[in-house]
């Protein structure tokens, strides 16, 4: 036959064949290639699940059982993590704040260093660092590996499995509530643990939503504040009921924001991201404790921290000078705090809480003791911060805290929108950078920074306005 | 609309009556393109001063045709790139494509089409043209024009309107489904597939076409649905719809969602979705909307 016979009864034929062939022809492949394996693969051991894993794994994803069984496992996570910090943190801060910062000073007279180049370095970017690992450092090295502990054992992935429906229903994956739980630890790492969200669109949900979980630098704000003011408002035998209270609704409120902006960017801008779901659920088994202990103390909480410390040195540095290089009669920080009282006032807070939260963006660690050098700063107050002005602080007397902060002109108002604003701004910068070496996009970066800050914008500016129309 | 966009709709238009067999006429031309009499005078005036169409019938000129088959192509052919790559729901395809096939140009159609392989045929079963600008001729019939009890293989879907193909999407029918018209009555037409029964307005049923099944098919009643696996109860794999596309394909091939695989149903999320699976020693959690459209045969324990 002549080659153009040949062509055209190809062609012709190529119309013949199932409009699926391809399709069954890959299946085919495979279905193949899984005979061969069967054929000379021996394998050891039964594959079927032994009784008491059929049982364990009824208990954990059953309907009456499985809800309690998780919040009961999240509750201890977080009780274990924030006891056990208390200890290892406040030693820290003894060694690298009230006996290293003095020390520092000390070395840098004794090397006659000129007064802003002992300030920059040991005022600014060593008390800063210093800061960041005595916060930071003691609840990630106690969260991760717990973390890792449950994922181990094969518990998280139950959990996945039993939060999927909800997830789905805002077009997003199960496996977000593992990477939303890590992110109650830190964003950072939460958006890091993404990786186990293989779907594309799934994926990128998860990694912007991230930030609506209440990292371990933000607990402690909340904290403070909720005991401050909330808790005062109450009577006295009430006030830890209250402000625990206030505490548990700013991180239930992170998670309902989290459902909702992954139902809103499931429906926009992510609607035509390819998406598929599989879970895998392991056979249960008795964790690898030194291995999980060495994984997440290297993987998840050293390299955070590194990145933290990375970021945090420089704005150690501009901390100190913005607040120390005067620019006519006053600071560079009290030009912007004038600059940005206004803008403050609309979402119910004020110019020192701006700057602060525009400094401290390498890490939310440092957001209150910058609000607190600040405030001293603009009020003129003495008897607190005896380091001296342009200096991070912190108190541990509570009146003392208050009288501070109401003399900053602090209400209720102030307290509860700074709350709020906590909850809802833009992620630190470790996270921020993580975000984008994980999804490679300024695209996707720039929307996750955002789009929180549009949340917390709209939010206390709400709030603000009612609350200022009822109180007069 | 644009100008040339108009142009380009009307070409599309006339190259499908021209493969249906229809006489197109302005009425219709102004109904699918939703503009004026008025304006479809104008358009026709422009197509034949451009000689895409001939003076005095509906046909197109050599060049019409040609010029008809590249947007027609680059329609199908992104179509079938959306269903490939994207996760926009399929009632979205259609309307997506609409847009894009202005912007592509020739060399853009010749990658796109090299990209996915060269597809045969879109999602819905309409044939792609090839770059010598051939189509197959057309088959089947719509289901409404077979009586009851009859047996076939859809190989066409109008995905237009988008409200009844998504009705028909839903019920997980799709291209190559081997289905039996149970019964038929004066408006509706219910349907047996894979050992479920849908029942359809007679203006669904006519969005889609079927033709008889080869000489040796049969429709195999033992087949199934995954999402019909009861807990514990095991299944042989048979395949999985045309449905599953792109990603999820490869994903579930990779897992082992493959023909011959033996699953069992483990574990059931109180609300119904996910369902784990044992499948090649895994225990694989997968949603309804997924395993509604992976095919299996019961097995006995």
């Amino acid at each position: 036959m002549e080659p153009e016979k040949i062509i055209k009864r190809a062609s012709e034929l190529r119309w013949k064949l199932p409009q699926d062939f391809h399709d069954r022809w890959v299946e085919m492949v495979y279905a193949d290639s899984a005979r061969i394996a069967s054929r000379n693969v021996e394998q050891e051991g039964a594959t079927h699940r032994l009784s008491w894993e059929r049982r364990l794994d009824a208990l954990l994803t059953n309907k009456w059982s499985g809800m309690p069984i998780m919040i009961l496992m999240l509750a201890l996570v977080l009780w274990i993590t924030i006891i056990g910090a208390n200890v290892p943190s406040s030693m820290l801060a003894t060694l690298l704040l009230d006996h290293g910062h003095p020390m520092m000073k000390q070395l840098a007279e004794a090397a006659h260093l000129p007064w802003w180049l002992s300030g920059v370095l040991v005022d600014g970017l060593y008390l800063t660092v210093a800061w960041v690992i005595s916060v930071m450092l003691p609840p990630m090295a106690i969260f991760f590996p717990l973390f890792t502990l449950l994922e181990d054992f094969g518990y998280l992935p139950r959990v996945a499995f039993n939060l999927d429906h909800l997830f789905n229903r805002v077009g997003a994956h199960g496996k977000q509530a593992l990477t939303m739980s890590m992110g109650w630890g830190c964003n950072a790492a939460g958006v890091v643990a993404t990786r186990v969200i293989d779907s594309p669109r799934e994926r990128l949900i998860a990694i912007i939503t991230n930030n609506f979980a209440l990292c371990n630098g933000r607990w402690p704000t909340q904290i403070l504040l909720a005991t401050v003011f909330l808790g005062a408002l109450a009577p006295p035998a009430l006030a830890g009921f209250v402000s625990a209270a206030a505490v548990l609704g700013i991180a239930l409120l992170g998670v309902l924001l989290t459902f909702l902006s992954s139902w809103m960017l499931s429906t926009t801008v992510l609607k035509g991201e390819a998406s598929t779901f599989t879970l895998e659920l392991p056979p249960f088994r008795p964790p690898n404790l030194w291995r999980t202990l060495y994984t997440s103390l290297i993987d998840r909480t050293l390299i955070v921290l590194w990145r933290a410390i990375v970021f945090a040195a420089p704005a150690g540095v501009v901390l100190w000078t913005i607040c120390n290089i005067p620019v006519g009669d006053m600071s560079l920080a009290q030009w912007l705090i004038g600059l940005l009282d206004g803008p403050g006032w609309l979402i119910g807070v004020n110019g020192v809480i701006l700057v602060a939260y525009i400094v401290a963006i390498p890490a939310n660690e440092i957001v209150i003791p910058t609000i607190l050098m600040l405030t001293v700063m603009t009020t003129g107050l003495s008897g607190v911060g005896e380091q001296g002005a342009g200096v991070m602080f912190e108190t541990s007397e509570n009146s003392a805290l208050a009288m501070l902060l109401q003399a900053g002109g602090w209400t209720t108002l102030t307290a509860v929108c700074l709350m709020l604003f906590s909850l809802c701004h833009n992620p630190c910068s470790t996270t921020i950078y993580t975000i984008y070496k994980e999804t490679k996009s300024l695209k996707w970066t720039l929307v996750s920074t955002f789009m929180p800050i549009a949340y917390g914008i709209v939010i206390c500016g709400v709030v603000a306005l009612v609350w200022r129309m009822f109180t007069g | 609309m644009e100008e040339k966009k108009l142009i380009q709709h009307a070409l599309k238009f006339l190259a499908e009556c021209d493969y249906d067999c229809q006489s197109a006429s302005p009425e219709m031309i102004g109904k699918k393109l939703s503009i004026t009499m008025d304006e479809v005078t104008k358009l026709l005036q422009k197509l034949r001063a451009a000689e895409f169409m001939e003076p005095d019938t509906f046909a197109l000129t050599g060049d019409g045709r040609e010029y008809a088959l590249h947007i027609l192509k680059a329609h199908r052919l992104y179509e079938t790139y959306l269903a490939r790559t994207s996760g926009h729901p399929e009632s979205l395809w259609h309307q997506i494509a609409d847009e894009k096939e202005h912007d592509l140009t020739r060399e853009d159609v010749k990658q796109l089409s090299e990209e996915l392989g060269h597809p045969r045929f879109d999602p819905h079963g309409d044939p792609i043209p090839t770059s010598a600008g051939e189509l197959p001729e057309k088959l089947g019939k719509t289901l409404l024009e077979y009586p009851a009890g009859w047996v076939g293989r859809v190989v066409h879907i109008e995905d237009e309107p988008a409200e009844l193909y998504s009705q028909i999407s839903r019920a997980g029918i799709t291209t190559d489904t081997v289905l039996r018209i149970a019964d038929k009555d004066t408006n509706t037409m219910t349907l047996h597939l894979e050992g479920e029964t849908f029942r359809f307005p007679n203006e669904v049923a006519d969005q889609i076409t079927a033709v008889k099944l080869k000489a040796g098919e049969t429709l195999d009643e033992s087949v199934e649905r995954l999402s019909r696996l009861g807990l514990g109860e095991k299944a042989e794999v048979v395949g999985m719809s045309a449905l599953v596309r792109g990603l999820e394909r490869n994903r579930l091939l990779d897992l082992g969602v493959v023909p011959g695989t033996i699953t069992q149903a483990e574990l059931r999320n109180p609300s119904g979705s996910p369902v784990g699976y044992r499948i090649r020693g895994a225990c694989i959690a997968l949603r309804k909307e997924q395993t509604e459209r992976i095919r299996i045969r019961r097995v006995r324990q």
